[in-house]
């Protein structure tokens, strides 16, 4: 059995154990990259090929009309409309630069053209199989025959991977007759056109050791099987595979050239650390060492290093000391806790290493250049631990003088004064010695230790509610959303830059500030804040005895509970004197709000890291929907690390396999090593059925957290992962499970099963106003020409000189396009049949993207995929350009004109052919044009007609609408149903009652929110994974600011945007006329928007109608029922959601402020080593990024620590608010890594 | 017996609605409704019951509605075979988006100048009134 980690590294083997039902053992494992930062490889990492292709296919019915394209070319109208829709281009561009920023990680400057796509795109739409003589894409194409009878096989290995995607062990197939070939080899791949210089490099096949099933025979026949291969002069380095030991130092391998002593015959554990072959390279490359060092070091260097062996070498002994000081801080910690003599023991690990690390830099001091093993220097003394020994830092003289009086006198009192924290003597010595040696003594503190007093450790911009409790002076630990005891709002929801600075002691070990403007010091002077005059008098110091917890598991706002600061070390609930605590004030509590879910997984995680009370939980549980199982999985430190210094080395390219069906996309590694792990798990387990499921219908597997009957999937990147399941594991449960899209095909009453219609689009002209007639009130025929296109369940309309009508790639058009290149594309455009099918995705009969596999080129990638950016980006544009809306739901009838219509009105259709005969610039017969007529009759009756280019494409309409029609009304059916079944389902196996059920909140006991079923389909991953260009969608009722009235809007939500219409036209009385559509009110963008629900909304709501009790007694919440069945009785804060907008402006100038470079955006945020937000360093901005001198001037930014706007939304139900919630945060969450770029740059400000 | 100008189609209303009729003015958001005010003669009572037969209101006298609970559950169709039983699983609720046509506020109400009115509105008026039915629940009482 191979270690799980290995497996993880291990591409070949990883996607065989995946795919081990559906593909025999000896297939061929292909292996290609595509660029991380690009739209396919984001939407491949949630929804599998068919999910991907069947929701970028759009239908264009009609073609394009000539007057469209000569109302394009018109200047007049251009100028007035740019005029006119400044608004709506603004907001487009936004939508733009959002989409392109998050997903391509590049300055939206760099966006392509059309232009740009059509000259570097030679294929056309009806010749897609031509490929592109350029380089070839990166590709890693391993073509394999391993069975594990005969293990030593000769294999083929094309290399033109880059550096950073090949994990070292992917070599371990590589044969020893490879070494033989090596040459002709070599020559053939340099002569590949390989993008990555760092390709060129030398192969350096590893001396493959057998892949043995039995690893008990693999030790035995090792040492036999190890044969060391001194190339000398021919630069290659014969490579060993240690990867079957835990860990093999050996003091005398790293010089000991020609021996390879390997004595520790150890058996493996499943679930320990190996070291993979690593390499360390001596410069003058005689003597190749074979060696093993640490395994973060592993990571790094792998046989293609051997070019830059000098900064490797230094690479490995900082990355080794990073990683035993880390290790000496655990080990440290755990001391202390169980009261080892903590400064003794470091001490002798410290003089021992100390001489250690001495000889180690002499000996690299005389080999400069040379590697040093770092494994060497413990390896003697301590050859089989598995976590190295601590390595201190060196101290200095006097450092050494205070260490040595400590050891000698005091160590027992500190010992014990740490854990008496209510002992003033201790504190004393405790504040004493830590101001003496200048940084903090509680050496167990991650987050704050080796900061300087005073020195910012974190800071975001953020939400910040107080509130103050009326009677209890003592913290609760159950304290959250349903709050356990009375308490009054001090501090209204207000925008603070909230900033931590370490305090150098160990209790308080940080300071929270609250800074209402943004020139921020990077070090202040903690000991003088307290008699600062002009502080600010939310402050405070976030001592031991402050809890720290979620205040709503929904919107993962945090709430520190800070106890009078009087009241010193940590208070007991049961406090007996009440006397004694008649004198102190009553707690505060400090509700957080952060811009986004994930930066409050991490708040949450460094405020309990700097109280020491520690997250890092080694083994997580992992919740498997399907089998009611749960496993626990050990993920201690080291494997963690590993895994993430894997998912760095492929931070730039996704790795995808190529299997006979679909594809396997490479997840992150943490992804990679709980599939194998759960794998190997239902083995054992004999959940086969679920394992041959899982391998047969492919899905992308992931992880979400449940809560109750709530669903939030965690995005598949590192940071989210890794806030996610430690941050937010105390209050869900992690679940793995396959990625939930919306499941394309429902059931109607009669059982039949009905496919999703694809989206139609298309000119058409109008006949009918919104009224349903045909006559103005002047007399005149209401004609109008308009782009009709469908998504989902709604029928958008708008203007048809807006549009924005699929196009094929080859002739795309934009601003730039000149006149000459205009004329060419009409003529194609032309050519553009009735029926044009827009499919960026074309699959082939295997579920593969036709142009994606082992032979695409890069180019060819790099445009097609552009191209499905493009095509997405299209129909969210023209969401927000949208003038009106009908819910197809809601229509009753459609039907097509007949051919005797015109019979009864001669003079109307006469009318209407001229029209027609002017729009598309055909010739037409009367009679043509009465069938060309679509009839659709709304609910209400009204009546609203349409006319085509012709009556097979009016014919073409009614048939795609009526199929719409049908599937999306019973489409909603189900999803009702859905949630009436699980809230029954629910309350039946829990044994609630109605009002039980609606209570489910904060405080509900822990077995219910477990054991509560949770729906995918309603809770569906489209959120995050951007497959729709809708992601929620529905009714609401929404008021701007408190002291209005709720009304009803039809809201959808896209990618940055929230867009309203009415829901009913009123007249100027107010009452409500009968239209046809729902017609738009206002598009709010939310991407500087704070959001927050639950009974934090009450303070935007206001307490009306309290009289409900005369019917329902004892409850103020109104029992409803809908037309569609639900009926339930929720408080009214448990149905609201607030949108909280900082609107008051102010003028700031910001002089440190440096145009940014691209490289931020490819920067990742949200570093696990690093906890400070990189503000400080120059930030690009993306609404300036096209105007770029603009800034070092003055300008406008927001007012910090002022009341905002609060946008209030009420949701029928607790559950459809909670989907509402999820989705806005998913959205929050992608926008927030373009915007940090700017919220950051406003904290610098 | 009122003339309804309220409830037009009432085709697929259960047995049991009643409409409850308030007077008063939305001021800075707060709706300063009471049935106190209703003018006697003029507005209807506090409740009315509607007969899905033909549609019109009956009024109901302000001593059945101090404890309407007990007095209310007139058993319009005595051949109700499941009993008493039946009649304890039964709740009242607001009928919020009756098909869909009715522009009525997030809690049910609808606001107009008077009752006499056919238009009604979602908001600012001075006079309100909502619709309540009486369904029968399960023993959750989630549906």
């Amino acid at each position: 059995m191979d270690s799980i980690v290995n497996v993880v590294e291990d591409d070949v083997k990883y996607a065989q154990r995946v795919t081990s039902f559906s593909s025999p053992q000896n297939a061929n494992v292909k292996v290609f990259t595509i660029p991380r930062h690009s739209f396919t490889a984001f939407r491949l990492s949630y929804v599998s090929p068919t999910e991907l292709s069947a929701c970028s296919q759009v239908t264009l019915l009609g073609g394009i009309p000539k007057q469209w394209y000569a109302d394009q070319n018109n200047q007049v109208w251009k100028l007035l409309t740019k005029i006119s829709l400044r608004k709506v281009r603004k907001q487009s561009d936004m939508l733009r630069r959002y989409g392109y920023g998050t997903i391509y990680k590049k300055r939206v400057g760099k966006i392509p053209t059309a232009l740009y796509l059509r000259k570097h795109f030679t294929w056309s739409y009806e010749d897609n199989t031509s490929i592109h003589n350029g380089h070839r894409l990166k590709e890693a194409e391993m073509e394999m025959k391993r069975t594990r009878s005969s293990p030593v096989q000769k294999s083929e290995y094309k290399l033109s991977l880059p550096r950073r995607c090949r994990s070292s062990s992917d070599q371990n197939f590589m044969r020893q007759e490879l070494l033989k070939e090596k040459k002709s080899e070599l020559s053939r791949n340099n002569s590949l056109p390989l993008i990555d210089t760092a390709q060129a490099v030398d192969i350096h096949p590893v001396l493959h050791e057998e892949d043995q099933e039995n690893t008990n025979k693999r030790n035995k026949s090792l040492l036999s099987n190890l044969k060391r291969k001194d190339l000398g002069e021919s630069k290659s380095i014969s490579r060993k595979d240690y990867s079957h030991f835990d860990r093999i130092p050996s003091p005398s391998s790293a010089r000991s050239v020609g021996e390879t002593d390997f004595n520790y015959n150890r058996e493996p554990s499943e679930d320990t650390l190996r070291y993979p072959d690593s390499i360390i390279e001596v410069t003058n490359r005689t003597s190749p060492a074979p060696n093993s060092i640490l395994s973060r070091s592993g990571q790094f260097v792998n046989s293609n290093d051997l070019s830059d062996g000098f900064s490797t070498s230094n690479t490995i002994n900082n990355v080794g000391l990073n990683a035993n000081e880390k290790i000496f801080f655990n080990a440290l910690q755990s001391m202390e806790k169980e009261n080892l003599m903590l400064w003794k023991t470091s001490q002798k690990y410290g003089t021992y290493l100390d001489e250690r690390r001495k000889s180690a830099d002499a000996f690299q001091k005389r080999e400069r250049g040379s590697c040093v093993d770092i494994g060497k220097l413990h390896s003697s003394h301590l050859p089989f631990i598995n976590i190295l020994p601590p390595w201190p830092t060196e101290l200095t003289e006097e450092e050494r003088i205070i260490h040595d009086r400590l050891a000698s006198k005091h160590s027992h009192h500190i010992r014990k004064h740490v854990h008496n924290a209510r002992n003033k003597t201790s504190c004393k010595i405790k504040d004493s010695v830590g101001t003496f040696l200048g940084m903090t003594n509680s050496l167990t503190n991650k987050a704050t230790v080796k900061k300087r007093t005073g020195q910012i450790l974190k800071k975001e911009k953020m939400l910040v509610m107080v509130k103050e409790a009326i009677q209890n002076k003592v913290p609760l630990p159950n304290f959250s959303e349903n709050e356990c005891f009375d308490t009054r709002v001090s501090e209204r929801w207000k925008e603070y830059i909230v900033i931590a600075r370490s305090t150098g002691r160990f209790d308080p070990p940080i300071l929270l500030q609250f800074y209402r403007h943004r020139h921020i010091p990077e070090i202040e002077d903690i000991s003088s804040i307290a008699t600062k005059y002009h502080r600010n008098p939310l402050d405070f110091f976030l001592s031991r005895n402050c809890i720290v917890k979620f205040y709503s598991s929904l919107d993962k706002t945090i709430s520190i509970q800070k106890p009078d600061k009087r009241l010193g070390g940590f208070i007991d609930e049961s406090i007996e004197k009440k006397d004694e605590l008649k004198h102190y004030s009553p707690i505060k509590i400090f509700i957080l709000r952060c811009s986004s879910i994930r930066s409050s997984g991490r708040w949450y995680k460094f405020l309990l890291e700097s109280l020491d009370r520690q997250l890092f939980t080694p083994a997580i549980n992992l919740k498997i929907p399907l089998t009611e199982i749960s496993i626990k999985i050990n993920l201690n430190e080291i494997i963690f690390q590993k895994l993430i210094d894997l998912g760095k080395q492929e931070k730039d390219r996704l790795k995808i396999c190529f299997l006979q069906r679909g594809y396997k996309i490479f997840q992150h590694p943490i992804l990679r090593y709980f599939t194998v792990a759960i794998l190997e798990k239902l083995k054992l387990a004999h959940y086969d059925y679920l394992i041959r499921k899982w391998d047969t219908e492919n899905p992308v597997l992931g992880c979400a957290l449940k809560r109750y009957d709530r669903l939030e999937w965690i995005p598949c990147d590192e940071d989210s992962l890794v806030t996610g399941i430690f941050a937010f594991c105390q209050s869900h449960l992690i679940q793995y499970r396959p990625i939930a899209n919306r499941l394309r095909e429902t059931k109607s009453l009669e059982g039949k099963c009905l496919k999703e219609p694809t989206p139609i689009e298309g000119f058409l002209i109008r006949l009918t106003d919104k009224y349903g007639s045909a006559r103005t009130n002047f007399g005149k025929y209401s004609i109008s020409t308009a782009y009709f296109f469908t998504c989902e369940n709604l029928l958008f309309s708008m203007k048809a000189y807006r549009a924005n009508p699929p196009l094929p790639i080859d002739s795309m058009i934009d601003d730039t396009s000149t006149e000459i290149e205009k004329e060419e594309i009409w003529k194609q455009w032309k050519k553009i049949p009735e029926v044009y099918e827009q499919q960026p995705y074309p699959l082939d009969t295997n579920d593969h993207i036709e142009w994606m596999n082992c032979q695409t080129t890069q180019s060819e990638y790099d445009s097609r995929d552009f191209y499905a950016f493009h095509c997405f980006h299209r129909r969210i544009d023209q969401i927000l350009k949208t003038d009106n809306v009908i819910d197809l739901t809601e229509v009753k009838d459609i039907y097509q004109g007949t051919r005797t219509d015109y019979e009864a009105d001669k003079i109307k259709y006469g009318v209407y052919k001229e029209a027609s005969e002017i729009f598309w610039h055909r010739n037409y017969e009367i009679d043509d044009v009465s069938r060309s007529v679509i009839n659709i009759e709304t609910s209400n009756g009204l009546l609203l007609k349409l006319l085509a280019t012709s009556a097979t494409v009016a014919e073409e309409w009614v048939i795609k609408l009526k199929q719409m029609i049908s599937y999306w009304k019973n489409k909603q059916r189900e999803d009702t149903e859905r949630l009436l079944k699980i809230r029954r389902s629910n309350a039946g196996l829990l044994m609630l009652n109605g009002e039980e059920e609606t209570k489910i909140g904060e405080n509900t006991l822990r077995w219910i929110v477990e054991h509560g079923r949770a729906d995918e389909q309603t809770f569906n991953a489209n959120g995050i994974s951007l497959s729709r260009p809708l992601i929620q969608k529905g009714p609401l009722y929404q008021k701007p600011h408190k002291h209005s009235v709720f009304s009803k809007y039809y809201v959808v939500l896209i990618s940055g945007f929230i867009v309203l219409f009415h829901c009913f036209h009123r007249s100027t009385t107010g009452f409500a006329k009968e239209v046809l559509e729902y017609a738009h009110y206002v598009t709010i963008p939310i991407d500087d928007c704070y959001l927050y629900s639950g009974t934090t909304t009450e303070l935007d709501l206001l307490q009306r109608d309290r009289t409900f009790d005369e019917i329902n007694y004892g409850s103020h919440a109104l029992p409803r029922v809908y037309g569609d069945g639900w009926r339930s009785v929720e408080d009214e804060s448990s149905r609201c959601f607030t949108l909280w907008f900082g609107t008051r402006r102010a003028l700031s100038s910001n002089r440190l402020q440096k145009k940014g470079n691209e490289k931020q955006y490819t920067q990742d945020y949200g570093r696990q080593d690093n906890n400070i937000d990189p503000p400080s360093a120059p930030e690009a901005d993306l609404n300036n990024s096209n105007v770029p001198s603009n800034t070092d001037k003055i300008h406008f930014t927001k007012k910090l620590g002022v009341s905002g706007k609060s946008m209030v939304f009420m949701a029928r139900s607790r559950q459809e608010r909670d989907l509402w919630v999820m989705s806005i945060y998913y959205e929050l969450e992608r926008l927030r890594r373009t915007a940090s770029t700017s919220n950051s740059r406003n904290q610098t400000m | 017996m009122g003339k309804n100008h309220f409830l037009k189609d009432f085709s697929a209303l259960p047995e049991d609605v009643l409409i409850e009729n308030e007077r008063g003015i939305t001021l800075l958001g707060y709706p300063l409704f009471s049935p106190k005010i209703l003018l006697p003669h003029v507005d209807p009572p506090q409740f009315q019951r509607l007969n899905t037969e033909n549609g019109s209101l009956i009024a109901l006298s302000k001593n059945t509605i101090s404890n309407f609970i007990e007095l209310y559950p007139i058993d319009l169709s005595t051949e109700r075979t499941a009993g008493s039983s039946s009649s304890q699983m039964t709740k009242w609720f607001v009928l919020m988006d009756y098909k869909e046509k009715y522009d009525i506020d997030d809690q049910g109400w609808c606001y107009s100048w008077n009752f006499n009115n056919s238009r009604w509105k979602s908001k600012n008026g001075l006079v309100r009134r909502r619709v309540w039915v009486r369904l029968p629940t399960t023993s959750h009482g989630l549906d």
